[in-house]
Parts: C-alpha cells; sequence; structure tokens
C-alpha cells in the first residue's frame, strides 16, 4: 500500500481531532487502522504530536511571547481546579510506591511545597523567581529528575539546569529577566536581605534587569568574576577558563578574581576574566618549536602553494597522500603567493575516501582542525539554521562525520560551529547540534584568521583564534560510528553526484545555499588534540 | 557495568526520549500535562527499576514499555474510563517502531534547538500565529475557539490541520533533501 499525501492529510486530521478529545468511535478505530498497518501514519504520529508539544512548549515567537508578558501583568491564571486534581496522585505517590521510590517521592513533594509558594494570595520575596518561558528540558538537579514547570515560582536555594535542547527565562517579580541558554548551570543563592545573587557555574546567561533598590543590587558571581547590577542589560559567558562579559546598556561593576582588581564598564565594553594560563607564560619564552613524532604529525596538509591547476596537493608524511580535486575551476582563483579563493561552489573534494584520516581520528577519538583563512563574506543564500561550509568529511548534507562552518543561527562570520558525528543516546548521523562559538567581537569579520578546532577524547572542544581560546564546550560520546567512506570536502559539503570527478547534476540550489566564501591559506587535520602550546606555535609558525 | 552505570545510561537515553516519551503517551493520557508527569514517573521508576534492566538488551523498548505502564497506571488511579483512545494493538505498533521515533525525533530536535520552529511561526500569517496561541498557548478546545470566530468546528480542525502541515514543511524546506543542516 502506498502511502499518498491525502493519506498524510487525513492521518494529521484525526490527529487534530484526536488532539481536541471530540474523536468519535469510527474516526479513533480508522486512526488506529492507520497506526497498526502503515509506518508512515506511525512516523507522522510521532512527528505531529511532537510538534503540538513543542508549540504547546514553545516561548519563543516573538508575536506569542509578547502575548505571554501582557498575560504576565495581569493577574497570574491560576491552576484550575481540574488540573490541581490531575497533580494529586504525584503527591500521593510516598503511599503507593516501594520504599525507594517514596523517599524520591517525599523529596519531590517536600520540594514542591518549599520551592512552590501557593499560587493564590501570596507576596513574593524579591529574589523568588518564575519559569516566565521554557523551550525543551530545564531541571532543577543535575540528575535531571526535577523538571521545572512553566509559570511555577520558585524560592532563593534552586539550582537550573538546561539540558542541550533546554532555554529557559527566568523572571523577578521586579520584571527582572535572566535567559539561560542551552547547557548552562545556574544557581540562585538563599541571601538574608532578599536581594538577588546567582551563581553561573557553566555555560552563559543574558540579563535585563531592573532599577535595582539603593544597596541590593544584584550580584552574579562566576568562578572567575563578580558583576554588581544596578540596572542594566548584558550577557555573561562562563567557560572552564574564562568568564566574559558584553555589557549592551547601563552600567556594572566586575571585579575579575583572578587579579583583584574591579572595573567599572559602560554600555557596549566587554571584559573577560580568565584562569592565569601558566603554560601561555611560559610559552611566551620559549619560542623554540618542539619536534613533533612522525605518529603526531598532521594526517593531512595543504598549504595551498600550487599557483595553478586543478589539484591541492596533500604534503603530509603520514602515508598515502590525500589529494584534492578542483571540480569547477570557474569558482576559484589561486592567489599570487599563496591561497585559494573560493568564489562558489567549487566541488572541491578528496580524490578517493578518507578512509585512512577517518581510521586514525575514529580510533584516537580526538580530532584538530588548523585552518588559515579569510571570510569574505556570509553567504546569503544559507538559511538561518545554516552554516556555510568551510570543510566537511562527509557523505552529502545530512551524513557526516564532521563539518566545520561560519555563521550558524547568527549569521556573524566570526561565529564558527562544529559538528562532529559523535555516538551518544542514540544520536544521529548529521553531528547535530552544533558545537557553536558566539561572535567574537574583537576579530574583525573580514581580516586573515588562524581557527584551531580540538576535540578530545573526553567530549572537550576547543575553540582557538589567533592563539586565543575563545569557546570551549563538552559534548560526550566516542567516534566509534565513523564512517570511513566519507570524502574530505573543501568549501561545501559533499554531494554524492560529484564523487569520481562526474557532474554534479542535482541540487546545486543546495550547495549554493551553504558554499563558504572565501580564501583558504592553509589546513592541517590531526587525530588528537593540539595542547595550548602547540597552538601558539602554530601560531607563531603560521602567521 | 555496575548498576550505577546502567542507571545513568539509562537515565541518559530517557532524557534524549523525553519528546517521544511524551508523545506516546499523550495517546494514553489524552493531554501534554499527563503526559509530562507520566515521564517525570518514568524516570523515577527507571532510577527504582535499573537493576530489572538487563544490560545489551533494548533500552528504548524498555523505557517505551514503562511509559505504556505508568500512562495506564495513571489512568486506571484516576478512574478515568479510556474511551475514544488509542487501541492496545496501535500502542504496541507505535512503541515497536523505533525507527519512526528516530526519524520524527531528528526532526522536531532539530527543529526545536535550531529555532527553526520559531522561525517558521514568524513566517505564518497573523491570523494562524492567533489560532496557534489559542489552540496551544492558551489550550482553548477547537469548539471554543470555533464559537468564539463564528467558524465551524470542522473548518477550525482543517485549519489547523493545514497550520501543523505548513509548519512541518518549512522546518523540512530548512533542511535539504529531507535531512538536517
Amino acid at each position: 500500500m502506498s502511502w499518498t499525501p491525502e493519506d498524510e492529510e487525513r492521518v494529521r486530521y484525526l490527529l487534530t481531532v484526536f488532539s481536541n478529545k471530540r474523536i468519535d468511535q469510527a474516526e479513533i478505530n480508522e486512526l488506529n487502522e492507520w497506526l497498526i498497518r502503515e509506518p508512515q501514519a506511525r512516523r507522522l504520529y510521532f512527528e505531529d504530536t511532537g510538534l503540538q508539544l513543542a508549540l504547546h512548549d514553545q516561548p519563543q515567537s516573538k508575536s506569542i511571547s509578547q502575548e505571554m508578558r501582557l498575560q504576565e501583568a495581569r493577574p497570574r491564571r491560576t491552576r484550575s481546579p481540574r488540573r490541581a486534581a490531575r497533580k494529586k496522585p504525584m503527591s500521593l505517590w510516598p503511599l503507593l510506591g516501594a520504599a525507594v521510590a517514596a523517599v524520591l517521592c517525599i523529596i519531590v513533594y517536600n520540594y514542591q511545597s518549599e520551592s512552590q509558594p501557593s499560587q493564590q494570595g501570596t507576596q513574593y520575596a524579591a529574589n523568588d523567581v518564575q519559569l516566565a518561558a521554557k523551550s525543551g528540558s530545564v531541571w532543577l538537579d543535575q540528575a535531571h529528575t526535577r523538571a521545572a514547570q512553566r509559570d511555577a515560582w520558585y524560592a532563593a536555594g534552586t539550582q537550573w539546569f538546561t539540558a542541550d535542547n533546554g532555554i529557559a527565562e527566568l523572571r523577578f517579580t521586579d520584571e527582572t529577566r535572566i535567559r539561560l541558554p542551552q547547557r548552562s548551570v545556574l544557581g540562585l543563592v538563599r541571601t538574608h536581605d532578599r536581594h538577588k545573587e546567582l551563581h553561573l557555574y557553566s555555560g552563559a546567561l543574558s540579563a535585563d534587569v531592573a532599577a535595582q533598590p539603593t544597596g541590593r543590587a544584584l550580584i552574579i558571581q562566576t568562578r572567575h568574576a563578580v558583576v554588581t547590577v544596578v540596572g542594566t542589560r548584558f550577557d555573561i559567558q562562563c567557560t572552564g577558563q574564562l568568564t566574559q562579559l558584553d555589557l549592551h546598556q547601563g552600567r556594572v561593576r566586575f571585579l575579575d578574581k583572578t587579579t583583584g582588581i574591579s572595573h567599572d564598564l559602560e554600555a557596549g565594553d566587554s571584559i573577560i576574566a580568565r584562569v592565569p594560563d601558566k603554560q601561555s607564560t611560559d610559552l611566551q619564552q620559549q619560542t623554540e618549536p618542539v619536534p613533533v613524532k612522525k605518529n603526531q604529525a598532521a594526517l593531512v596538509r595543504y598549504a595551498f602553494d600550487e599557483g595553478e591547476g586543478t589539484l591541492i596537493r596533500d604534503s603530509s608524511k603520514r602515508g598515502e597522500p590525500l589529494h584534492l580535486n578542483i571540480g569547477n575551476s570557474e569558482a576559484v582563483e589561486w592567489q599570487e603567493r599563496k591561497g585559494l579563493r573560493i568564489s562558489g561552489v567549487a566541488d572541491i573534494i578528496s580524490q578517493e575516501a578518507a578512509t585512512t584520516l577517518s581510521q586514525a581520528i575514529k580510533s584516537s577519538g580526538e580530532l584538530s582542525i588548523v585552518l588559515k583563512c579569510q571570510t569574505e563574506r556570509i553567504n546569503p543564500l544559507t538559511p538561518k539554521v545554516g552554516m556555510d561550509r568551510m570543510l566537511s568529511l562527509s557523505k552529502d548534507f545530512k551524513h557526516r562525520n564532521f563539518s566545520l562552518g561560519v555563521g550558524e543561527l547568527t549569521g556573524d562570520p566570526t561565529a564558527f560551529a562544529l559538528r562532529t558525528r559523535h555516538h551518544a543516546g542514540g544520536r544521529g548521523v548529521n553531528g547535530m547540534p552544533s558545537a557553536v562559538t558566539p561572535p567574537i567581537p574583537e576579530q574583525h569579520k573580514q581580516e586573515v584568521m588562524l581557527l584551531i578546532v580540538s576535540r578530545d577524547s573526553d567530549g572537550r572542544i576547543v575553540f582557538n583564534l589567533n592563539g586565543r581560546q575563545v569557546h570551549e564546550e563538552v559534548r560526550h560520546g566516542s567516534f566509534a560510528e565513523w564512517d570511513e567512506n566519507y570524502y574530505l570536502a573543501l568549501g561545501q559539503e559533499v554531494e554524492p553526484s560529484i564523487i569520481g570527478g562526474s557532474r554534479r547534476q542535482l541540487k546545486t540550489d543546495v550547495a549554493q545555499a551553504r558554499a563558504w566564501l572565501g580564501t583558504i591559506y592553509h589546513l592541517e587535520i590531526y587525530d588528537r588534540a593540539l595542547s595550548p602550546k602547540e597552538c601558539m606555535q602554530l601560531q607563531d609558525r603560521l602567521q | 557495568m555496575s548498576l550505577e552505570e546502567t542507571r545513568d545510561e539509562l537515565l541518559k537515553k530517557a532524557v534524549s526520549l523525553r519528546r517521544m516519551v511524551i508523545s506516546y503517551t499523550y495517546g494514553i493520557v489524552g493531554s501534554f500535562e499527563l503526559a509530562e508527569d507520566v515521564y517525570q514517573e518514568c524516570i523515577v521508576v527507571i532510577c527504582n527499576k535499573a537493576d530489572s534492566f538487563r544490560p545489551g538488551s533494548n533500552a528504548q523498548a524498555w523505557i517505551m514499555e514503562i511509559a505504556r505502564r505508568t500512562a495506564l497506571g495513571m489512568v486506571t488511579k484516576s478512574y478515568r474510563k479510556r474511551e475514544h483512545g488509542i487501541s492496545d494493538d496501535a500502542l504496541a505498533a507505535l512503541a515497536n517502531d523505533q525507527q519512526a521515533q528516530d526519524e520524527a525525533e531528528d526532526l522536531l530536535q532539530t527543529a526545536v534547538d535550531q529555532e527553526a520552529l520559531q522561525h517558521c511561526l514568524d513566517k505564518l500569517s497573523p491570523k494562524a500565529q492567533a489560532l496557534v496561541k489559542q489552540r496551544y498557548l492558551d489550550q482553548l478546545p477547537c469548539d471554543e475557539i470555533a464559537s468564539k470566530a463564528k467558524r465551524s468546528l470542522n473548518s477550525i480542525y482543517v485549519t489547523l490541520t493545514r497550520i501543523r502541515k505548513s509548519l512541518r514543511d518549512c522546518i523540512h524546506k530548512q533542511v535539504p533533501d529531507g535531512g538536517f543542516e
């Protein structure tokens, strides 16, 4: 039996009626029949119900969130008696469950009693927060057993964890709002005078702070800095190595814990506090390169000094070279001394599958990419959710071992993204979601830059730009599922139709819409994570 | 693998399956709030029952079975009769179809994580946005929406069906070749 668009429309319609709880016997029988017989109907069930769930949870649309804020200005909607009744079984668990379950449930129950003041007639304290909006999973504990509920109020003393897909917006009674993006951990400190104090343990936050009462400034601490805020708007990002603050409006005092120095910042200022890097201090005095063992050398190295032709030679000394072919020479231009300018879909792809490269990285679980390049401009055809592809080890647009790109979500040519396929929790074959750097404000957009991205076997991904670490995040999982038959492509994703030199006939628009536009001067790929010391040495050698 | 490690792995898997568990149990309990409660209860059950999981067996199927039992238990406890619900055979077919779950999860995860959904919502007409808000944010029943708008119930069903179809297509369009960026 074939699955037609009419069938799809019918099943989706039945799901709409089902969700309205007005489905009649004939319709439910029909829906059940579809679900039992037709795999596409089952895919549609999960997809459409999941989409309804996402819409139900979706706080992001501007028009919708504006509406939500209007609602919040009015008295809060209280939970209907019917919904409240539905919640009751949860608080009865301790009577029904086994001993361990009882303990866990008592914790949940106590937690709810303590940290969710009643919805009616309660005056919230100045440092209580409401989860005003959320998307994806937001948890109140590290074990991810207590999900935060949208619209509920929580007392100071709670900790907030956003998952890989989680975004939370917290609102204080004075309309101060804190937005936590994915993979962030924030603690709300219980203080006696009820001033607002937050600890950002990792990740990032954006704050829009209402004017605070005299003597009760809002304080945000990270491991590297203390930020004292009277009323303003800013973003903070905290990684293992540094805390960066970008101030958009107003004034704040920033105490760098690593130096003990305070800075008064004004709108437009950015500042970074970082852990003193002994290694990099030592390095400044020691610039002699350390000899590299043969098995630690780059797996592939392209110097782009050919000056003409359609072959880019791999000059690495590890095994058989992996040369690249330029399929469309009209989209490239060799530079006078060194470098290759790419101005469109150039079809630059390895002459054969990059099996040795994939095997080596798969086996070590580590990867480093060294890329000296200059992004000319962001490709205007690339969709917002996409990125311009600088480099990719892939089979096509949806199957990859890794892709490195620029401009994902932000459209900014100084925001880089790495997608690595890794085995963790049954994730897909496309390497999503990417590890993405924020735009680097001090990097001039059209300058030549040396980007080194490394990922170690613990999943720590570090972006180093012009000798300075600009971003770090952790993506657990191994490369065990990497496919060894993928090709290496430059400036675009691999398309099956260009493998083996045949002309591209399909998906030209897709390729054009993701092509990276700029000049490449040097590229190396390693099967290990380069140390900060090696990054400094590469910086010296290649700049 | 120690019990601790097994429990951690199962919890990680359950977290990655959140949307699918909620979508699945929604077919039993009939509301997303209850389905979210079921999911949270499942997490507790997984913590308690991790020792009964046989390492190497199918964790996704095991979690879906816990979700099914928990959801059915919740319906029974609340003394609600499951009328016009998804049948047991259809539930079994859904629980066993991991490919359908994985494909849907891939689309939804990419859509939500990359804010494609927001982008697509912004592209809807103001009328369609208002309808989405009434139905999914304010959670008004379709009958009430129809009565306020002086439209037939069926026309609201058809419009909502088309809106979701267009959102799905818009999300899909941003990820070429039916795949993902």
